[in-house]
């Protein structure tokens, strides 16, 4: 495997070895990156092990399609790219937990501190984002992704992403009674 | 506090996964293990077919040379094991040949 600078080989590096059939590299890419991947994940489909289950889904997908990696793009952004993909189609089955969520959420008894009710109107209030959205606050409010990293992975343009975070944090922050 | 800030820490108070998760990884190399294998065997099933459909092709030509196959069996077999002894010496190279023979004699009960 030809390293980037030491032990630490670059993203690139780990791709080349990767695709040339080395395991120890793609085992190397997906430790390095399963943490962006899976937080991701968990702030859009709200269920953790659904979440987990999507990301190893998406790192399995990763590893079929390492030859589409672009040489000069963020491997962090493809796999999120991906694993967007892999919730959009699970859509149907996360609306169902939503609802289930949410339920569960309206009949326990509430915790009366201000951090957690502004973390449950956030929670509702992210639940009812357009998915678009919603990925965009994942990445760009709570990930601190910058819009063009979000707008790589997501495939959207800069311009729509720039918007779905202001209308996000906007509908956020009316959740819990601020004003934007 | 401001109002970003509380978003901030609505958004933030998430379960994070610890990192490096080792048992998340472990799981899919698990699963790229099961996938390549099955990878590997699906290819192995193709080429399978395709060397059945070739002999099923050339099913009269083996036929008829059958008698002459029967009759070379001894040069094919001596020609299979060259063929063996050469792809050993190209992958191991001499001093790997070396070295698996004096492993081999040095296994207990071999004198």
């Amino acid at each position: 495997m030809s390293a980037g600078a030491g032990d630490f080989p670059s993203d690139p590096a780990l791709v080349q070895a990767a695709r040339a059939g080395s395991s120890r590299a793609f085992a190397l890419l997906v430790n390095r990156h399963e943490g962006a991947v899976r937080a991701f994940l968990r702030r859009i489909c709200r269920d953790a092990a659904e979440a987990d289950d999507l990301a190893q889904e998406a790192f399995l997908t990763a590893w079929t399609k390492l030859g589409t990696v672009k040489p000069d793009a963020s491997v962090r952004s493809w796999l999120c790219g991906l694993a967007w993909r892999k919730a959009l189609t699970g859509q149907r089955g996360r609306a169902r937990s939503a609802a289930r969520d949410r339920q569960w959420l309206d009949t326990r008894p509430e915790f009366d501190t201000p951090a957690s009710r502004d973390q449950l109107a956030v929670r509702r209030a992210l639940e009812d984002l357009p998915d678009d959205q919603r990925a965009v606050v994942a990445l760009c409010l709570a990930g601190d992704w910058s819009h063009s990293e979000a707008a790589e992975a997501l495939g959207l343009p800069l311009g729509t992403v720039k918007s779905h975070a202001a209308r996000g944090r906007a509908k956020l922050l009316e959740a819990m009674g601020e004003t934007p | 506090m401001t109002a970003d800030d509380r978003l901030k820490q609505a958004l933030g108070l998430e379960p994070a996964p610890s990192r490096p998760d080792y048992v998340f990884t472990a799981r899919v190399m698990q699963a790229v293990a099961r996938r390549r294998f099955f990878l590997g065997l699906a290819n192995l099933g193709l080429w399978a077919v395709a060397a059945a459909m070739v002999i099923w092709a050339l099913r009269p030509v083996i036929a008829s040379a059958a008698p002459v196959l029967e009759a070379g069996a001894g040069l094919i077999g001596l020609a299979l094991g060259v063929g063996l002894a050469a792809i050993l010496l190209g992958r191991l190279g001499p001093e790997g040949l070396v070295r698996l023979t004096r492993r081999a004699l040095a296994r207990p009960g071999w004198r």
